[in-house]
């Protein structure tokens, strides 16, 4: 998985969001601002492989909301992650 | 501009998320890079929407495209031809042989060269005698059939060179040398050439359609491969 992937994931594991208040979201919490693109590229691969699903709205503004399966692949992802940043710090202090 | 650009994506990705994405457009403030944003996810989009065969269909015409006019920045070259009707054996045999290295000698292109203004760039900068080698490359001399009618036991020359005027003022300088020693005389040309047999554009034209379709399934290749790494 891709970093606006994740970023986009991370984002709805939140809650429901559409595209304008998760690009938002994501600037916020990790001081990246996706691109139009990049984000709607990230929402059609996500939504392609069933991790996020549209929520039924009346709006414009389409909210996305994470499925079982896309909390499942974040929490893999970011554990995995998790290890490698603690091991690097473990690592920088040690040197 | 931004919803313009929101048009390069494939159709069945404009039915499903063009709505949104242009409330997206409309929520986001503009910024300089969104443009190249959309560009880089759209056109691979578009590209992995179409068949194999679509893509190479497009690169062989941009193939096409991009060969025929770097065509045009390749120097023109034009052929002038004569035929030279000998006097009974004048041109036969070892005769013919003896006469054509003294037509090739480089004490008889040296002046050619000069007369006529020829390869005046290479002049420049290398020694006459490459100049003459470089000349003697340019030079075709051959027999006429005796099938080729009233030409038949003649020979013929043509020089190729950038210049349509100065081929033919050339092959006519060689004719007359040829001529003068022999006792031969002209019978056809020396014309003038009004199309160049370099560089062949119809061939040119080819090699890029073959070099743009194959280009574009090794592309098609890699974007479904970038495709699926992106799935993984």
């Amino acid at each position: 998985m891709n970093d606006p992937s994740l970023l986009v994931l991370s984002s709805l594991a939140e809650g429901d969001k559409h595209g304008y208040a998760i690009m938002t979201d994501i600037e916020q919490f990790a001081g990246v601002r996706l691109g139009p693109g990049t984000l709607y590229g990230a929402i059609t691969r996500l939504e392609e492989r069933g991790m996020i699903r549209p929520v039924r709205t009346g709006d414009r503004r389409q909210p996305y909301a994470i499925t079982p399966q896309g909390r499942e692949v974040l929490r893999e992802q970011l554990t995995a992650l998790e290890k490698a940043v603690r091991t690097g710090l473990r690592r920088l202090r040690q040197a | 501009m931004r919803r313009r650009l929101a048009a390069l994506y494939p159709r069945w990705w404009r039915d499903r998320y063009r709505d949104e994405f242009e409330a997206l457009l409309d929520d986001a403030p503009p910024r300089w890079t969104d443009g190249f944003d959309i560009l880089k996810e759209a056109l691979p989009m578009r590209v992995r929407s179409l068949n194999s065969w679509q893509i190479a269909g497009g690169c062989a015409v941009l193939g096409a495209m991009f060969a025929l006019t770097g065509s045009y920045a390749l120097p023109r070259r034009f052929v002038s031809s004569a035929v030279i009707q000998p006097v009974g054996d004048s041109l036969m045999g070892d005769r013919a042989i003896r006469v054509t290295r003294q037509v090739l000698s480089t004490g008889s292109l040296a002046p050619v060269i000069v007369r006529n203004g020829l390869y005046e760039e290479m002049r420049k900068s290398a020694p006459l005698e490459d100049v003459v080698s470089r000349m003697r490359k340019d030079i075709r001399i051959g027999s006429v059939l005796k099938s080729r009618g009233p030409a038949g036991g003649a020979m013929s020359l043509s020089f190729e060179y950038v210049d349509p005027a100065k081929a033919r003022a050339t092959v006519r300088d060689l004719s007359e040398q040829l001529a003068a020693q022999t006792g031969a005389h002209l019978i056809d040309g020396p014309n003038l050439p009004d199309q160049p047999v370099f560089p062949n554009r119809r061939t040119i034209a080819m090699a890029g359609v073959l070099a743009g379709a194959l280009l574009g399934m090794a592309g098609a290749r890699l974007a479904r491969a970038s495709s699926a790494r992106k799935a993984t």
